[in-house]
């Protein structure tokens, strides 16, 4: 990487292109996601925006047909990542490069463990610690209130909106420093939507977070910079 | 389709599975009545006392305990051994083979499971022949060589069943822990297996099946009429289907009969048993490994 890289981008995109088997899926796309901002993305379903998710934390190395080219890095405590690199170990990565997925997903285990679960993952054993860092994320996404007296209840049994905010506290137990969202809200009411929404711009002091999005209203609402992607191509949109 | 055809189509659905409910009814009924009336302490230990036969201190000569001891024995050693080989295969096979290899295998394991069991036991029988010779008379057919050749009659079966069950996993599940850190044995370990332990188990319960019914191959490695509770695992034994074939081909009176109608009950109840004991284990195993 050239020392020319601003210190504020955190995710660094140069002439990069992604292909699927033998569908172009992006093209030649060239941008900077700043340091702790909320960067959106919308555009049409199909145009290639979870892709480029899916490339923010190495994900698109678990899909045997795919193909980069270009430039993609991320930095991550200082020090830059490249994200082309299929051989590179991607566990470290994405620890501390989160993803929440369209649907809310909560494996059929306890909310408790749900939330301890990347910690596991990761070798934690300290009972005490697991608890309080479990605890702490569920303060964070607001959860910890409703749901501190049930923490042993199967998962899947939360309302929607519970159940998302449950995945994004699974996402922050690892305190990332990225946190990547795929259609957060697009499964939820009105009113879950709104709360998820106000978590994000709560968490926005200490994560980067990259959101994409259907509705251009709500990314006006949040986005400290909005990108457009279609048919590949991804293009930045100004902000009011 | 229209609406008669669809109806046509519904009302032979429902005689379909009408008559297979009738068959195993029937089937059940008919073992019950010519076979139930035999059913005492006698039928499984002749005329040993019950708890000296439980504590092995005296032999059965005539009685079906020890065709029900061997047949529990190989079960649980047939699957024990081909549940790990069949598990690790199969997950070779879902997960780790590339493309070019794995269809070379699927085909091999197809070919595996078309082979007859007799074929296997034929097998079986040629291996206890060298194993005779090589160790000048002490190793011949025996319960150990009848587990074996079981336990590689239903490896195709758990393998196929594990690498299906596997594929199934929807594409979100499998990435869930992923995208949260997971190495990809950790993905496997945690989140796939247990996610599908249900079908998993119904694999498991076939094998098992087949390894209690199989007659062929036991045949061949070491199953015997009267052998007595085998004091090791390098003898031979008795098994309750080899007793039932045995009988139904040489009994000698109605009486010998009712018992070898006894016995296909024996079977079946022990069957049911075993499916059941596997169908706790594995709510036990998920709730351990999920809820604690």
């Amino acid at each position: 990487m050239t020392a020319a890289m601003t210190e504020t981008a955190k995710i660094r995109l140069a002439d990069f292109s992604f292909r699927y088997g033998k569908t172009e899926v992006l093209r030649h796309i060239s941008a900077d996601f700043p340091e702790n901002r909320l960067t959106a993305i919308i555009g049409p379903s199909g145009s290639g925006k979870s892709t480029l998710l899916s490339v923010c934390n190495r994900l698109w190395t678990e899909m045997p047909e795919a193909k980069v080219h270009g430039k993609a890095a991320i930095r991550l405590a200082g020090e830059w990542h490249d994200l082309c690199d299929r051989q590179a170990p991607s566990q470290q990565l994405r620890r501390k490069v989160g993803m929440v997925f369209q649907t809310p997903n909560p494996l059929p285990m306890s909310i408790f463990r749900n939330v301890a679960f990347p910690l596991k993952l990761a070798g934690v054993g300290d009972r005490e610690q697991i608890r309080s860092r479990v605890e702490s994320s569920l303060r964070r996404t607001l959860l910890w209130e409703e749901i501190k007296e049930r923490l042993d209840v199967d998962a899947r049994r939360l309302s929607g909106g519970q159940q998302q905010r449950l995945c994004i506290a699974r996402s922050l137990v690892l305190e990332p420093e990225v946190l990547l969202l795929d259609e957060p809200t697009s499964a939820l009411d009105r009113t879950a939507a709104a709360g998820i929404e106000e978590l994000l711009m709560r968490l926005k002091s200490d994560c980067t977070l990259v959101l994409v999005s259907h509705y251009l209203e709500q990314v006006e609402r949040l986005a400290d910079q909005i990108f457009e992607m279609s048919g590949g191509i991804l293009c930045s949109l100004e902000t009011g | 389709m229209n609406r008669r055809g669809e109806l046509i189509l519904i009302a032979f659905s429902w005689c379909c599975t009408l008559l297979l409910t009738a068959a195993v009814g029937t089937l059940l009924l008919f073992l019950l009545r010519r076979g139930l009336s035999a059913f005492d302490m006698a039928l499984f230990f002749g005329d040993t006392a019950p708890l000296d036969a439980l504590l092995l201190r005296r032999p059965v000569f005539d009685g079906l305990f020890p065709a029900l001891f061997g047949t529990v024995v190989l079960v649980f050693l047939a699957v024990a051994c081909a549940i790990p080989v069949g598990l690790a295969a199969g997950i070779y096979l879902a997960e780790y083979a590339a493309p070019a290899p794995k269809r070379l295998l699927n085909l091999l394991f197809d070919v595996l499971a078309g082979i007859p069991s007799i074929v296997i036991g034929l097998a079986g029988f040629a291996l206890a022949i060298v194993l005779h010779r090589t160790f000048s008379g002490r190793i011949g057919p025996c319960l150990l060589l009848s587990a074996l050749s079981l336990a590689f009659l239903v490896l195709p079966y758990l393998i196929r069943s594990t690498q299906n069950t596997l594929e199934a996993v929807d594409p979100v599940t499998r990435r869930t822990a992923l995208a949260l850190g997971a190495s990809k044995l950790q993905n496997i370990l945690y989140v796939l297996l247990p996610n599908r332990m249900a079908d998993l188990t119904g694999g498991i319960i076939l094998a098992v099946g087949r390894c209690a019914e199989d007659t062929a191959v036991i045949m061949l490695t070491g199953v015997v009429a009267s052998a007595g509770i085998p004091d090791s695992l390098l003898r031979q034994y008795e098994a309750l289907p080899f007793y039932i074939y045995y009988i139904s081909s040489q009994y000698s009176g109605p009486d010998e009969l009712e018992r070898g109608f006894a016995a296909a009950l024996v079977l079946l109840f022990l069957c049911t048993a075993l499916f059941l004991l596997a169908f706790l284990a594995q709510r036990r195993l998920k709730e351990r490994l999920f809820y604690r």
